[in-house]
């Protein structure tokens, strides 16, 4: 079946398979490969776009449903090798290992300090709950969070 | 420059944090098919009939693969990891299940077609008519008299028996008075290593030339390339493999799988290329798992503390057999007792039994976060049954540093240690000492916290004879005419960072700016042949291999340099990409020296010099011991790095939910080359260490059916888990490697486990609590509550 | 079966479409991990997504009324819910993580019924309807009639809800207790008390197939209303591999305990 998307501000259209989901679609349509799958249970949030400006998990949630809405990605129009400063700190910090969940993590990060530029630790284990890291411990990922948000306050 | 010892986050981080990095999944050649893989449902059952047609049929389907026909073609996997203590039973193994079913996730069919949905709905449309068997739900079933065979060929369940004895434990025992002996069972969870990204291969065979070129999320490209050249009889060197970025391993993608078979035997017949990406409920039933093992002991000890007699039944469930061998864990955790301390009379039996679970593949801690649960609760008992202070017990028991070389009753020589350095550390670390007073307080407002120790002992580098994963390692470092340095190692990185600190190793002893030393691993076709990534081995082995290497090079370079200077070479000074003559002061430059060498081979400061700058070197590392027969000692670790681990916790009797507050660990892994990478090792260890201590367990029914057959049954800790973690370095540097460098990575994954035990049986002394069983779930903390409870201790 | 996918844009459309064989995706956090496992029908699958009718929080008389395509996001910041329901805003603000609280919905949930699942334990206390249709027409359950046991729910195959209907908690005094064992893993024990000046409820989940109910007059007894809620355990014990029913029993004791302390100790809303 034929959808129409907006992925990173290109409008996009695909024949998917009914079946097919978004997460799929990202990546072997757009071959935007940024966005991981790690568990197909929305459990590991490696998939994690921004779909209408919210963050949500890829694996389920189906291609045909994101018809007619707006996707962003990691990859969100940066020509490379550029990156945010969320990235930049992540990098810093060594907050990640494989790499494998650290676009999701991005994506959870971008949208925690757009919603709350000032977050308290607890408040960044709830914004980063549904992102999994096998590698870090989250430690160092702690740390670059906070270390963006106190660049971007100026502190 | 000073590279060694230097913070430097990882080269990889940039293209991994911009989304851009390339895992396997992320490849697709062109014409590439997806294959899905038919999985028993069944635990144990006889395959009547596998009905393929219905999944042939399917639009888009290229192939639909069964066990008949590979056997048929003469695949079959004959599994080694004999040992010279030991020979375990053993059988050929099917990569696709032929006449019967062992474990639920085993492989039955394969189908291949044009992507994932397609390929998911023909699995589904393959038929199988089974039988099923009684199963056996885990090892003590499997050792009942009488119990059905999981091998038919073998007369019990029984895989290995393996005794390890010094001196007469049982006389010992029998000698002691009550009053000095104390006995239990301990029980270690079954857990998958769990990588966020799933194994993974792509498999692309060239009918016209009869190569094949494998991408695949392996720790080893070298090792996968002989086993499956093995595998498909196909000439190894028409074979290569590329290992691209991997998404996490923890020993979890040591080679080799039955679908790497699947894989490449299906894109032998179709000519095209063929992907297999797992996917999580096929990882976490069959992608191997570990632990799972019981200990009953019995200890003898001395009013001061110190342990006379140790006599332990191991029993590990090894799940049913496949091509992994991680079942040759049950071994290291059987060899590593009693690991730190001396005990002069010893009486170990280990016997690991097949039973209807799923097959072990290794995980960090390979078998030694198991032998550190058993032993450091059982000092913790003997603490207790002492009546004395668990450090005072440890520390009266450690092997002291003036023992090594010491040899553990498996015959394993351990190198050296300061291990009580380690504990007063985390001591000082956690505050030990002042901890009473806190808790004191806080038990008078009605809080329950805890403290509690745990030792590790994670002897790394790990070498079996006869087998590809042994104590050794190549790199190629070369020089390009324009000066650039080139490193290829046999070893790899699955994100752990090796590739820097190989990098910063190699700058360092070439001379080099780092920024000009480029690292390259995992490709079978560039990198000289090794044994790739597991047992931390990687930057010890990979790092004093590519320094041989990168000696050769500069010694050349010095060779010439000291021509166009006019200077000895003991006059030379060679840092930052420049060699300097100091009584002169002048100097040339690397690429100076490159050009040189590359372009005026018949020049005046060639004269007698290979123009080579290349050099490929091994490292083969000491304290390793193969010849029991001839020198009467077995050894397979090189280096043993430890750790003490301290954490407190706080309880709540009323839901048994733990809480650590705190978790501190003092580690000794000789010299560090990168302290920032090490630490976000450790930090990974740790938390790993946590998820299986608290929240991870694969769980199986009587029936031998998975009972978290997904991310939310088997959890694993997120980021509100996390805890504060505090790391503590000491340095007794290993006799054997370059600058002393010992492994890191697995450590600090098994002093979580018998840490947060000890800090759960403080907190809830009142009650006399003690936690015998992980993880340790509000479920189980509350349950022995409860029992000490109706069992009259405590409140 | 050939694969399909519709997404209507109205209800009219909707129910043409439901047939009984059917699959109806809403914020799909429950079917698309299994369907991802190839559990389940996939045949025919008919999203809700495109259906305005089906979204927005109202108030309605002296209810509030949410479309069943309700996010838990969106209800837990919703000023309504804050006001007239604040414990469904607590209880959906602890459900799973930012992510999939901006897919589920509160008809989703409802459709399964899950054990403990939060907003089950807390529409039940909270006397909340269903409203469902069909193409045979549409229809009000109370919602401690609509969950029928584990995993199970007075809802056919060609039937959707279409709303829940929750009555206001003004006035009265309400708490919510969320007990889980690890982030990613459903809830252990929820429990919900509503304490309105003419009746009371209390709702514990999680240790049943079906929330345990106990009716509060104006003034009750803790002791005996903890003890019907033992009771109503162990004769319906429901456990699992992490948590066994001996355990979740005693646990449901303990919050509910918990959510009545509270409960209590609010101020009137």
């Amino acid at each position: 079946m034929l959808i129409s998307v907006e992925v990173n501000g290109e409008v996009v259209t695909w024949d998917v398979d009914p079946r097919e989901t978004l997460i799929d679609a990202i990546r072997e349509r757009a071959r935007l490969t940024g966005a991981h799958v790690g568990c197909r249970s929305a459990s590991c949030g490696a998939c994690t776009l921004s779909l209408d400006g919210l963050t949500v998990k890829s694996c389920c949630l189906l291609a045909a449903e994101a018809d007619g809405r707006t996707i962003r990605t990691v990859e969100d129009g940066r020509t490379p090798p550029e990156v945010d400063d969320i990235q930049e700190a992540f990098i810093a910090a060594q907050g990640m290992q494989c790499g494998y969940c650290t676009p999701g993590m991005v994506m959870s990060v971008r949208h925690l300090l757009a919603q709350n530029p000032d977050p308290s630790d607890d408040e960044i284990r709830r914004g980063l709950a549904g992102n999994l890291c096998r590698c870090t411990g989250y430690v160092n990922i702690l740390k670059a969070v906070r270390a963006v948000r106190d660049a971007r306050l100026g502190r | 420059m000073t590279y060694v010892g230097a913070s430097i986050p990882g080269r990889n981080n940039r293209r991994s944090a911009a989304g851009a990095a390339t895992y396997v999944d992320d490849i697709r050649p062109d014409g590439c098919l997806v294959m899905a893989v038919v999985r028993s449902p069944h635990a144990h059952a006889r395959i009547r009939s596998v009905d393929t047609s219905a999944g042939h049929d399917l639009d888009g389907v290229a192939l639909v693969l069964t066990g008949e026909e590979l056997r048929d073609a003469g695949i079959a996997i004959h599994p080694s990891g004999t040992n010279v203590n030991f020979t375990p039973r053993t059988a050929v193994r099917h990569v696709l299940a032929v006449d019967k079913v062992r474990y639920v996730g085993e492989p039955v069919a394969a189908v291949v077609a044009r992507d994932y949905v397609t390929a998911r709905a023909a699995a589904q449309a393959v038929l199988v008519a089974y039988e099923t068997l009684p199963a056996l739900g885990d090892a003590r079933a499997a050792l009942k008299p009488g119990a059905v065979l999981v091998e038919e060929s073998w007369p019990d369940n029984v895989m290995v028996d393996y005794p390890i004895a010094r001196g007469d434990a049982d006389a010992v025992l029998a000698a002691t008075p009550p009053s000095g002996r104390t006995s239990g069972t301990l029980v270690c969870n079954r857990v998958a290593a769990t990588p966020l990204e799933g194994r993974g291969i792509i498999a692309d065979y060239n009918p016209y030339d009869e190569t094949m070129t494998c991408w695949a999320s392996t720790q080893a490209p070298h090792v996968l390339r002989a086993l499956l050249s093995a595998a498909l009889s196909f000439p190894e060197g028409n074979l290569r493999v590329i290992q691209p970025q991997v998404g996490g391993a923890f020993g979890g993608k040591i080679p080799m799988f039955p679908e790497d078979v699947i894989t490449a035997y299906a894109s032998r017949r179709l000519g095209r290329p063929v992907k297999w990406i797992e996917q999580r409920d096929e990882y976490l039933s069959a992608g191997g798992h570990s632990r799972d093992m019981r200990c009953d002991y019995e200890v003898a000890f001395e009013p001061d503390g110190r342990i006379t007699a140790l006599k332990a039944g191991l029993l590990a469930d090894v799940g049913a057999q496949s091509t992994f061998l991680g079942w040759l864990m049950a071994i290291v955790s059987a060899a590593c007792m009693p690991g730190s301390y001396v005990v002069d009379h010893v009486s170990i039996r280990l016997r690991a039994v097949v039973s209807n679970r799923g097959p072990w593949q290794a995980y960090r801690g390979y078998g030694k976060e198991v032998a550190a649960f058993f032993m450091e609760r059982i000092l913790d008992d003997v603490a207790r049954a002492a009546g004395l202070g668990r450090d005072a017990v440890r520390t009266r028991n450690f092997i002291s540093p003036s023992h090594f070389p010491f040899v553990q009753p498996s015959g394993w020589v351990t190198d050296s240690g300061d291990y009580q350095g380690t504990l007063e550390a985390v001591q000082e670390l956690i505050g030990w000492d002042d901890f009473p007073a806190r808790q004191a307080a806080a038990r008078a407002d009605g809080r329950y916290l805890g403290i509690g120790i745990g030792h590790e002992l994670t002897p790394e580098g790990s070498s079996r004879p006869d087998a590809l994963l042994n104590g050794t390692d190549s790199a190629t470092v070369k020089m390009t005419p324009r000066g650039d340095v080139t490193v290829l190692t046999g070893v790899t990185s699955p994100g752990s960072g090796n590739e820097t600190g190989i990098a910063q190793i190699v700058a360092e002893c070439l001379g080099a700016d780092l920024d000009r030393v480029r690292v390259l691993q995992g490709d079978t076709q560039s990198a000289p042949h090794g044994n790739g990534n597991y047992s931390s081995r990687s930057l010890t082995f990979g790092g004093s291999s590519a320094r041989l290497a990168a000696l050769v090079i500069r010694e050349k370079l010095e060779i010439v340099a000291g021509r166009m200077l006019n200077a000895d070479r003991a006059d030379l000074e060679v840092t930052g990409h420049r060699i300097r003559s100091r009584a002169s002061g002048q100097s040339v430059t690397f690429d100076e020296v490159a050009a040189e060498i590359y372009r005026k081979p018949h020049g005046r400061h060639m004269a007698g010099i290979d123009p080579a700058l290349e050099a490929t070197r091994a490292f083969k590392i000491d304290n390793v011991y193969h010849r029991k027969d001839e020198d009467g000692r077995y050894n397979q670790y090189p280096t043993w790095s430890f750790s003490t681990g301290a954490c407190i916790v706080e309880v709540t009797p009323e839901t048994g939910d733990v809480r650590i507050e705190k978790f501190a660990l003092v580690h000794d892994c000789g010299v560090v080359v990168n302290p920032l990478l090490a630490e976000a090792q450790l930090h990974g260890a740790i938390m790993q260490g946590i998820g299986a201590s608290l929240y991870e367990e694969i769980v199986y029914d009587d029936d031998a059916i998975p009972q978290t057959p997904t991310l939310r049954e088997y959890t694993l800790p997120g980021i509100r888990e996390s805890v504060d973690i505090v790391l503590g370095h000491r340095s007794t540097p290993s006799p054997f490697t370059f600058m002393g460098m010992k492994g890191v990575g697995e450590s600090g994954i098994s002093a979580p486990g018998p840490a947060i035990a000890s800090a759960i049986d403080d907190a809830l002394a009142d009650f006399g609590v003690r936690m015998t069983t992980m993880p340790f779930t509000p479920a189980r903390v509350w349950a022995a509550i409860q029992t000490a409870r109706s069992a009259g201790r405590g409140e | 079966m050939p694969a399909s996918f519709a997404a209507p844009r109205t209800l009219p459309e909707l129910l043409t479409e439901l047939d009984g064989e059917a699959t109806i995706l809403a914020g799909g956090m429950t079917i698309m991990p299994l369907l991802n496992r190839g559990i389940g029908r996939a045949g025919k699958i008919v999203s809700l997504s495109g259906i305005p009718a089906l979204r927005g929080i109202a108030r309605s008389g002296d209810s509030v009324r949410f479309g069943a395509m309700a996010t838990h996001s969106e209800i837990a910041s919703d000023p309504i819910v804050a006001e007239h329901v604040p414990i469904l805003a607590t209880a959906a603000a602890g459900i799973g993580d930012v992510q999939v609280r901006n897919r589920g919905t509160i008809g989703g949930v409802a459709a399964y019924g899950n054990a403990g699942a939060d907003y089950v334990t807390a529409l039940t206390a909270l006397g909340a309807r269903v409203v469902v249709a069909s193409r045979r027409g549409s229809r009000e359950v109370a919602f401690d009639r609509f969950v029928l046991g584990l995993r199970r729910t007075d809802l056919a195959r060609d039937e959707v809800i279409v709303a829940v209907e929750v009555p206001s908690t003004s006035g009265g005094r309400t708490a919510f207790e969320r007990y889980f064992r690890v982030q990613g893993a459903a809830p252990t024990i929820t429990a919900a008390a509503v304490l309105m000046p003419d009746r009371g409820r209390l709702a514990v989940g999680g240790a049943t197939p079906t929330p345990v109910i106990v009716e509060l007059g104006r003034e009750f007894d803790l002791a005996a209303t903890l003890d019907a809620v033992d009771e109503a355990c162990a004769g319906r014990p429901f456990g699992d591999a992490h948590n066994p029913a001996p355990y979740r029993r005693a646990m449901a004791r303990n919050f509910a305990a918990r959510v009545l302390r509270h409960a209590r100790e609010e101020q009137p809303c």
